[in-house]
């Protein structure tokens, strides 16, 4: 039973692969280094992103605010920074901000019990009304150079922005696998009762959980910006698809309990490689959303059927 | 033996309070928001900008029932905004390009609205997927859909009697608010007086009882979701004919948060069962009320949406707090 | 076999909601001043009926409800703990029927569940592999790997596992509630060596069950429960079943029941080779006009299940169902209500009836298309249909528009018979018609099914309480294990004995 799961999932990477290789082939500048540098630093975004909503998946939750503290923490970073204070610490606030609305998310649903996606529906627009109004609606840019840096540099040929995904990517999974708390985060999405029973307190998890998603949130917003030279109130709106479609994709289930962060990153460069390949081909991006809301109704939905079936089957009578 | 008494008199008491805030919760958040309108803001209490107020909540409204026909099952519709511009579009398509009566035009677009509502209900209800991810999925598919039909263009010129029933204005009101009005009617009708309505909220509160007595479930589940959808191409149509203009782009998300947020202030339930026809125009009202005084007050525009929904964020905690604290 | 570690006296539990308080207005004892006493490495047994109070002592004991009334002394000390974390702490541990473990992680995980041990931070693997593999070696498992996923496990091993748990943390006193329901016998053999290991090393365990080959294998010592109390405890070498079955059931069965309804020759219901599911034998059974069957047999025996899948709410896997002479092909609830077939469930808060509405609308429930013909609610007619039903039935309420979760557990069986009866079924089938009400109201519903008989409804009656069964039933079937074991035709030979060693494995 081990080695067939064991399987599966490389089976699925290699297929992927497989299928982009193919699919690249017919597709001009879609192999060229450029190209795909291109698209590592973009996926970075969703890969980070991706994470985010990994570890609220794998606790039953979901953050629908992800979009609105992209916009919100980079909006706030690169007003510092333009009113003078320096980059880091500019960057250092905007994570902070991010930090403190998964907090708040994380209480709104433990200790209040409003459902997830509520919550941080409500609290998304909250962000992404002050994203607008620091704005004033529009964008703002011109942020330092070293900031752009951040975004755009390559060091020995890979974009800085994908070093920050891989360390936080590394991060993640020790944080899932080598902790206490990542064991409890799985163990809640298993069975919230047991873990109740066993003496965790559950509300810290769940806040543990938010906030996290939260802080990576900030960062992806704060990268994005750094790359583009520019904070766009409603930059956030399609990295929120696209983080739920690379973590379903990736194998986090909806029903909780299951999900590694390594999947969910690589579920965010098949988006971002699709997204690129789409493009390439004069497809709008609102057909490709199109696409992958699809994709994640499938998945999805073929994953609940499952673990429907599984239920049934372990009945009794 | 006195003490006795005066115990059950205080748990009668209590229970006479939270019995009140249950049912009448959604009337005080809006007298309040009145009130506080009426005193501190210049101009909030006169009889034109009530009526202005009206004539804004008049077409969310007709959305909003619907909407509440879905928390009403325990679910939620996240794709109201996107069916509204998809609807909005096919409305123009069907009238103008397609040169179809106006009267057929409106049926065939409420079909469209229907078609989405169904594609939600049929996720939702068959495949169990959660309202959530399932709206937010088909919010986009019916978006992109819109999109490919649509060629990113727009359709702007209306036949003067659709406009004329846009613009038509009687007793100092639009027809939007005579239309919604009828609208609220049949959906009061639907919930309070029809046995769908009955079983809506037995399903809503207690599926599992709800199916042992012989109620539809399914079909109850899947049929909110299309009204729902019903609701939004409505409301699309009567938009659309207000400012000539057919176009995907039309509500959005936006238009879905002030929908969902107008029906939750309204007293529906987000575990189901629980939602009124009059609670949701209330519901409306009240965040039409609340933007209206933020904007006599000169608040930017930016910052009352922002504000707007810092104060929905507090009326949902009050709801959250108020049931745990009265179990 | 060894001191007693244990004592509990006196302990008494009123009937209690969901949350463990106890419920007013009812006296309505679920314990009444049970004494227990448990003595090192001994393996003592608690038998009892359903409702006889088994698990509501142990949960008392594991620290999950209160007790109302009494003491628990463990190791000479008074014992009073919040919840199980803490019953752990001091040495209990409860190994539920329902297993406690997360099915999404492994076996080491869930043995260290909230207590993973850290070096210089993270989490130490290997700490806890190299432990879970000792303790799972220490009890014979040696070919248990723990790294296997929880839910690729059999349910024999993930109930190991809950032991192999509960003694890492050093219990001295295992309650296990019924362990072998779903084992094999082979498997049951396995858990027994591991019983008698723990025994060896002085853990003494509480065992629930009502297997009674097995209890004579395993016992030391055996207390039998009745109607919540403790009726004997004696040991393992004098037990004779006849007199442990007399002692479970030994009861006055007191004249509540009268009987005014005849049977008539009309079968309303017939059963042939029915099974509720693909592993059980072929189940026969009838029901005539006017007639009172009751369903007999233990929880998990599959008599909710056979009355759904009559009704249409669970699955046929063979066999035909004919109701009034014709066949009835593919059930479902909205079918059976239309044809005339009703079905009291046994959870009436559950899915009986939906608390948080009215009266009025819950006694209508069942019977809307019947009713409302033009999917319009007439408020006339149904206030004079529920106000119809309240009287008939004696439900006492101030107003039919109360709601339904401020009634006693007796008005609101009531309400939920008044429903059912609304829908004029010609066959009625009771889930438990008395759960959880006080004598008073089951004497008004025995009238009120005697009555329903007396109409002319054929009534199938399942329950758990051999009084009421035998008082009620003209004909009794006993369910065992899915299927029927033994029909009773003669009200001579429906004996409580008869009737419980026909349910007992």
């Amino acid at each position: 039973m081990k080695n067939i799961k064991f399987k599966k999932k490389y089976l699925f990477v290699i297929a992927v692969l497989a299928v982009f290789v193919i699919a690249g082939s017919f597709i001009p500048g879609y192999f060229t280094f450029a190209n795909i540098m291109n698209v590592t630093r973009q996926s970075s975004t969703t890969a980070i992103c991706a994470l985010a909503m990994t570890l609220v998946l794998i606790i039953k939750g979901i953050d629908l605010g992800t979009g609105g503290v992209m916009a919100f923490c980079a909006m706030i970073g690169g007003t510092l920074m333009l009113s003078g204070v320096p980059v880091f610490p500019a960057i250092l606030i905007g994570l902070a901000v991010g930090l403190l609305v998964g907090i708040l998310n994380g209480i709104l649903i433990s200790k209040i019990k409003i459902p997830a996606f509520i919550a941080t529906y409500v609290t998304g627009q909250i962000t992404l009304g002050l994203a607008l109004v620091i704005g004033q609606g529009r964008s703002i840019s011109g942020m330092p150079a070293s900031y752009q840096a951040i975004g755009n540099n390559l060091i020995l040929g890979i974009p800085i922005n994908t070093y920050i995904m891989l360390i936080f990517l590394i991060i993640t999974s020790v944080i899932l696998k080598y902790t206490r708390m990542g064991k409890h985060i799985y163990g809640l999405g298993g069975n919230e009762k047991t873990l109740q029973m066993e003496g965790v307190n559950v509300d810290r998890v769940k806040i543990f959980a938010f906030a996290l998603c939260g802080l990576y949130a900030a960062l992806a917003g704060i990268l994005l910006s750094a790359q583009m030279n520019t904070v766009h109130p409603t930059q956030g709106s399609t990295y929120q698809l696209d983080a739920v479609a690379a973590s379903v994709i990736g194998g986090v289930s909806m029903l909780g309990g299951e999900g590694k962060a390594w999947m969910s990153v690589f579920g965010a460069l098949i988006i971002g490689f699709l997204r690129n390949a789409l493009d390439m081909l004069g497809i709008h991006p609102y057909y490709q959303n199109l696409a992958i809301g699809t994709a994640i109704i499938i998945v999805v939905g073929i994953s609940v059927y499952n673990r429907n079936k599984e239920l049934e089957t372990a009945k009794v009578f | 033996m006195l003490a006795f008494n005066q115990k059950a008199e205080e748990v009668k008491q209590k229970k006479r309070i939270r019995d009140f805030i249950k049912n009448y919760g959604n009337v005080v958040i809006f007298l309040f928001i009145w009130l506080a309108g009426m005193i501190f803001v210049k101009n909030f209490a006169t009889l034109s900008n009530n009526l202005g107020i009206l004539s804004q909540a008049a077409i969310p409204a007709i959305s909003c029932l619907g909407m509440t026909f879905v928390l009403m099952t325990g679910g939620i519709d996240l794709s109201v905004g996107y069916t509204l511009g998809f609807c909005s579009y096919m409305f123009g398509l069907f009238a103008y390009k397609m040169g179809i009566p106006v009267i057929a035009a409106l049926l065939l677009t409420m079909v469209i609205g229907a078609l989405c509502g169904l594609l939600n209900g049929l996720l939702v209800q068959i495949v169990k997927i959660p309202a959530f991810i399932v709206t937010l999925g088909t919010g986009y598919i019916i978006f992109g859909i819109a999109q490919i039909i649509s060629n990113g263009s727009a359709i702007t010129n209306l036949s003067d009697s659709i406009l004329a029933i846009g613009r038509a204005q009687f007793l100092g009101l639009p027809s939007m608010v005579y239309i919604a009005i009828v609208v609220v009617i049949v959906a009061w009708f639907i919930l309070h007086k029809s046995t769908f309505g009955r079983s809506l909220t037995s399903v809503g509160l207690n599926v599992a009882a709800s199916k042992l007595s012989g109620i539809k479930t399914g079909f109850v589940t899947v049929g909110a979701y299309v009204i729902c959808g019903i609701c939004s191409s409505l409301a699309a149509v009567l938009m659309a004919a207000r400012v000539n203009n057919c176009v995907p782009t039309m509500g959005g998300s936006e238009f879905t948060f002030r929908v969902i947020t107008a029906a939750i202030l309204g007293g529906a339930s987000l575990s189901g069962g629980v939602g009124t026809a009059w609670g949701s125009v209330l519901g409306v009202l009240t965040i039409y009320s609340i933007e209206n005084c933020l904007g006599l007050l000169g608040v930017n525009y930016y910052m009352y949406t922002a504000l707007l929904s810092i104060i929905i964020l507090i009326a949902i905690i009050f709801e959250n707090l108020k049931n745990r604290i009265l179990q | 076999m060894g001191k007693t570690i244990l004592k509990m006296k006196d302990i008494t539990k009123y009937i209690f909601d969901e949350y463990g308080k106890a419920i007013r207005n009812s006296s309505v004892k679920i314990l009444d001043q049970v004494n227990f006493d448990l003595q090192e490495g001994e393996v003592h047994v608690i038998v009892g009926e359903n409702g006889a109070g088994k698990s509501t002592l142990m949960k008392v004991l594991g620290g999950i409800i209160p007790a109302d009334e009494g003491t628990v002394t463990l190791h000479d000390e008074i014992y009073t703990v919040k919840g199980p974390k803490e019953a752990r702490e001091k040495g209990i541990a409860f190994i539920h029927q329902e297993l406690n473990l997360c099915l999404n992680l492994d076996i080491a995980h869930n043995i260290f569940l909230g207590r993973e041990p850290v070096k210089n931070g993270l989490v130490d693997h290997k700490k806890i592999y190299k432990k879970s593999r000792e303790y799972l070696d220490s009890f014979g498992y040696g070919d248990i790997d723990p790294r296997t996923m929880i839910r690729d496990l059999s349910t024999a091993r993930q109930q190991v596992v809950e032991i192999v748990k509960a003694m890492s943390y050093r219990s001295k006193i295992i309650i296990m509630d019924e362990p072998t329901a779903s084992l094999t016998k082979k498997e049951i053999d396995h858990l027994f060596t591991l019983i008698k290991q723990l025994k060896s090393e002085g853990i003494s365990i509480i065992y629930i069950s009502h297997r009674f080959d097995e209890l004579m294998e395993i016992g030391d010592r055996i207390t039998v429960l009745r109607d919540g109390k403790s009726i004997t405890t004696m040991s393992m070498e004098h037990f004779d079943y006849d007199q442990i079955v007399k002692l479970m059931v030994g009861r006055m069965i007191e004249n509540m029941f009268q009987c005014n309804h005849q049977v008539s020759d009309e079968e309303i219901l017939k059963v042939e080779g029915l099974q509720i599911s693909p592993r059980t034998d072929p189940m026969d059974l009838t029901v005539k006009k006017g007639e009172i069957v009751g369903l007999g047999g233990l929880v998990g025996s599959g008599r909710s299940e056979l009355a759904k899948s009559i009704f249409g709410a669970h699955p046929v896997y063979s066999g035909r169902i004919y109701y009034k002479g014709k066949e009835y092909t593919n059930p479902s609830p909205v079918q059976s209500i239309e044809t005339g077939i009703a079905y009291l469930s046994e959870d009436r808060k559950y899915d009986g009836l939906i608390t948080d509405k009215v009266i009025k609308e819950n006694i209508t429930l069942a019977s809307l298309p019947q009713l409302f013909k033009s999917h319009i609610i007439n408020t006339k007619m149904e206030r004079q249909v529920a106000a119809a039903g309240i009287r008939e039935l004696n439900v006492i309420c101030r107003s039919m528009d109360q709601l339904v979760s401020t009634l006693s557990g007796g008005n609101q069986q009531k309400v939920l018979f008044s429903k059912w009866l609304t829908s004029k079924p010609d066959l009625l089938i009771l889930d438990e018609p008395t759960r959880g009400i006080d004598v008073n109201a089951k004497a008004e519903i025995y009238q009120i099914i005697d009555n329903i008989a007396k109409n002319g409804v054929a009534v199938l009656m399942i329950s758990s309480e051999l009084p009421e069964l035998i008082g009620m039933s003209d004909r009794i079937y006993v369910m065992r294990k899915g299927s029927i074991s033994l029909e009773i035709t003669q009200k001579e030979l429906m004996t409580q004995e008869t009737i419980l060693q026909n349910t007992l494995g």
